[in-house]
């Protein structure tokens, strides 16, 4: 309990402190603690402005996007980009344009989801009057990280430990209106985790900080972890990630057997072949 | 096991074919070169072949056409492989087309024998065709083979037929002279027929129903004549007769009675008015006695008269009649009835006489008839078969010396064998094209089949209709830069392999084609 009461206390602190600056590993000082304020006292004002006002400090170029494999919102004609828009355009209309959290989980041995949840945030995030989340729970791989190419300090595991605080965790990857948390490099660590008080805290937070911030939690196969059962609680909506011709239908029958049906709202098949 | 339509089937075999590219590069490679070795090292085999036409007639069917009816022919087909696989015709063609030249033993030669018999197919080709088919390694062999076989055959065919057309001839020459023995015979009974029935040649029996009439005719008028004349005799008797000549006596007896009769008649009237006392009265009686008085002495003179002449034994006759010129002429006329009556009696004797003779000729003309005809009969019937036969047997003489010339056979080589120059049956290049099909069929066969089997997801719809979750979104595969790059490269690999294998099939047919491999 005492962890619980901490994370509260830290939580207060943080607040009255407005040590909320997302953005304060930044070099460029902005009025983010006027924003960080805002936010914590007006809930229903418009975000559109506050998004403007996200400290943008470092923007990748398309070619990087490209060779990390993330789509971009050019106006280049992308069957991928197209279809990360579609799946968008989906989840939104499921949740009425309310913000969610949404639980991109794989199906099947050696089957990562990264490309996928990372890729459902950037889809969020083309929207100008949205804000996404990427947060990466599968502490078995480091996809994510390699994918980003990533170098940090801290992350998820560092703030469940209570060793860093949220603002230390929170990523900027370089592209706009998109925030990732890392899973923290801690691997082959136990899931229990995810039970403490803490990480529903940080998702609520998340979540409720900001009206228009889409959160995707990036999570390893539902056979390969138990700590994706454990998150599946702890989130709105469920999506599975199916491999085009890599994962057997009886696999993924039973995969979606341990998935909650309220949350469940359908499967995505990622990597389909096409002639290039 | 995943159900698909054939639509989605198609369009996961192209997504998993580029998926397995190179896998079905490399086992298209390994399928069409091993094909291809196949192919080079598949035995050559050749096949010859010769047309034989046949005369499916026989000899004797077109000779004896009409007049004898001759067995079906049989199965020409048949006969000749019988013919062909004989021992007769085989032994000479081990012989002469360079089978025994290793010298095998029997055992050796009797299974070459066989595996001979079972390369050689003999079929009917159309009505009146055989076709000598014969398949082997060594196109020579091949070739003086079927040769053999051909010739071998068409040579017994001719010895045959000359042997038929000569039995024919025989058999129509025979016949021929047993129905010329039968004619003499017949022949020699009509002669003799004739000889002892002269009445029986032919039209003697109308001349005789001709006369028979005749006679008839004549009889029945002269009996009708003799009826005639004797009726008239009769006729002439009666006028000549006694009572005739009373007749004319008693007509002055008859003028008196007439008179008497008168006056009587006069004496009634007068009677009737006056008394028997008056003068007239007594006057016509007087008369009237008077009268009879003259009438008896009259037939008194005449009584006396006729018994005198009765006594005398002549017929009396009044001299009034015995004058009487009409009976003169009765009387000759009578007598010359009387002679005519005579003169055709016998005459009539005479027809009748005749008339038999006719009746008894005629008979006899009529058995000898019948005789005759049934004679005749055979006769003709013979001589119309003797007719026939001749000339039947001018054409056998005639299809025998052309046998026997061998210019009519019932067998020839239309068509003889030859040298066969390319090899029959699968060939190098249809060996090539069967490893480029097998080479793509295979592996893409085998993705097909997998998407069915392995039951791995790999569609949409299969998810939505077999585990009734909505699928969100298919995405496609993510190229980067680098991929791009890599997967171009690896193009241009499997381009190089492919051609790779395009000219290793190109040099081998040239190789094959020059004939070193």
């Amino acid at each position: 309990m005492s962890r619980i009461e901490e994370a509260l206390r830290k939580a207060k602190e943080s607040r009255s402190n407005q040590l909320i600056s997302a953005s304060s590993d930044g070099e460029v000082q902005t009025p983010t603690a006027v924003t960080g304020g805002a936010i914590s006292v007006v809930k229903q004002s418009s975000s559109s402005s506050l998004i403007k006002l996200m400290k943008e400090n470092v923007t990748i170029d398309d070619e990087k996007l490209l060779s990390q494999k993330i789509i971009r919102p050019g106006s280049e004609k992308s069957s991928v980009t197209d279809s990360f828009r579609y799946l968008r355009t989906q989840l939104l209309q499921k949740s009425k344009d309310e913000n969610f959290i949404v639980l991109v989980t794989s199906c099947g041995d050696g089957v990562d989801s990264s490309f996928v949840s990372m890729n459902m945030g950037a889809a969020f995030s083309f929207d100008e009057t949205k804000t996404s989340l990427v947060v990466d729970c599968d502490f078995q791989s480091d996809t994510l990280d390699t994918m980003l190419d990533l170098d940090y300090e801290y992350g998820l595991l560092d703030f469940l430990d209570g060793n860093a605080e949220v603002v230390d965790i929170i990523k900027d990857v370089g592209i706009k209106r998109l925030r990732v948390i890392p899973s923290g490099l801690n691997a082959g660590r136990s899931s229990e985790s995810f039970t403490t008080l803490r990480m529903k805290m940080l998702l609520d937070g998340l979540v409720e900080r900001y009206q228009d911030r889409y959160v995707v939690l990036n999570s390893p196969a539902v056979s390969e972890s138990v700590d994706t059962s454990i998150l599946i609680d702890l989130v709105d909506y469920v999506v599975v990630a199916v491999p085009y011709g890599k994962v057997k239908k009886k696999d993924l029958e039973n995969t979606l057997k341990r998935i909650d049906k309220s949350k469940l709202i359908g499967v995505v098949m990622n990597d389909v072949p096409e002639w290039v | 096991m995943i159900q698909y339509s054939t639509q989605e089937l198609i369009s996961l075999t192209i997504k998993d074919s580029f998926r397995h590219r190179n896998k079905i590069v490399i086992v298209f490679c390994i399928i069409s070169l091993l094909t291809m070795m196949v192919g080079v090292n598949w035995p050559k085999r050749y096949r010859a072949e010769s047309l034989i036409y046949v005369d499916n007639r026989n000899v004797i069917t077109p000779l004896m056409k009409g007049t004898a009816v001759t067995a079906e022919s049989k199965d020409i087909a048949k006969n000749a492989k019988q013919i062909i696989l004989g021992t007769k015709i085989i032994d000479q063609v081990l012989e002469y087309s360079g089978w025994l030249e290793k010298g095998p033993d029997a055992v050796e030669r009797e299974n070459i024998i066989d595996s001979i018999k079972q390369r050689t197919e003999i079929n009917k080709v159309g009505d009146s065709l055989i076709k000598i088919e014969f398949t082997d390694a060594d196109p020579n062999r091949v070739y003086l083979t079927t040769k053999n076989m051909a010739e071998l055959f068409v040579d017994i065919g001719k010895t045959n037929k000359v042997e038929e057309s000569r039995s024919a001839y025989e058999f129509i020459e025979k016949q021929a002279s047993e129905y010329l023995d039968k004619l003499t015979s017949v022949d020699e009974k009509i002669k003799r027929f004739v000889t002892d029935n002269p009445d029986a040649r032919p039209g003697t029996q109308e001349k005789v129903t001709e006369r028979v009439t005749n006679l008839k005719l004549k009889y029945e008028n002269t009996k009708l004549a003799l009826r005639e004349a004797q009726i008239r005799k009769k006729s002439f008797q009666r006028q000549l007769s006694g009572e005739a000549a009373m007749t004319i006596s008693q007509s002055k007896e008859g003028k008196y009675r007439v008179k008497i009769t008168e006056m009587e008649n006069q004496l009634e009237t007068l009677l009737l008015t006056y008394t028997p006392t008056y003068p007239d009265v007594v006057r016509i009686t007087h008369h009237i006695a008077d009268m009879k008085a003259i009438l008896e002495s009259e037939v008194k003179a005449r009584d006396e008269a006729i018994r005198n002449a009765r006594k005398e034994g002549k017929t009396y006759l009044d001299s009034s009649i015995a004058t009487n010129p009409i009976y003169q002429q009765l009387r000759s006329s009578l007598s010359e009835t009387e002679t005519e009556i005579a003169t055709l009696e016998a005459r009539l004797e005479e027809m009748k006489t005749l008339l038999d003779a006719e009746f008894d000729r005629m008979r006899r003309i009529e058995e000898g008839d019948s005789m005759m005809q049934t004679l005749t009969r055979d006769y003709d019937v013979n001589q119309g078969i003797y007719q026939d036969l001749l000339k039947r047997r001018e054409n056998a003489r005639i299809s025998r010396s052309l046998d026997s010339q061998q210019k009519g056979s019932t067998f020839t080589i239309l068509e003889s064998a030859k040298m066969p120059i390319r090899p029959f049956g699968i060939r190098f290049m249809h060996f090539l094209i069967l490893g480029i099909l097998l080479g793509i069929i295979i592996p893409v066969g085998v993705v097909f089949g997998l998407i069915q089997l392995d039951g791995k997801v790999r569609s949409a719809n299969s998810i939505t209709e077999e585990l009734g979750v909505p699928v969100l979104a298919e995405i496609p595969h993510y190229w980067t830069d680098r991929d791009r790059s890599a997967l171009h490269n690896n193009y241009r690999v499997l381009i190089v392999v492919l051609s790779l294998v395009v000219v290793i099939y190109i040099a081998a047919s040239s190789l094959k084609l020059m004939g070193k491999i």
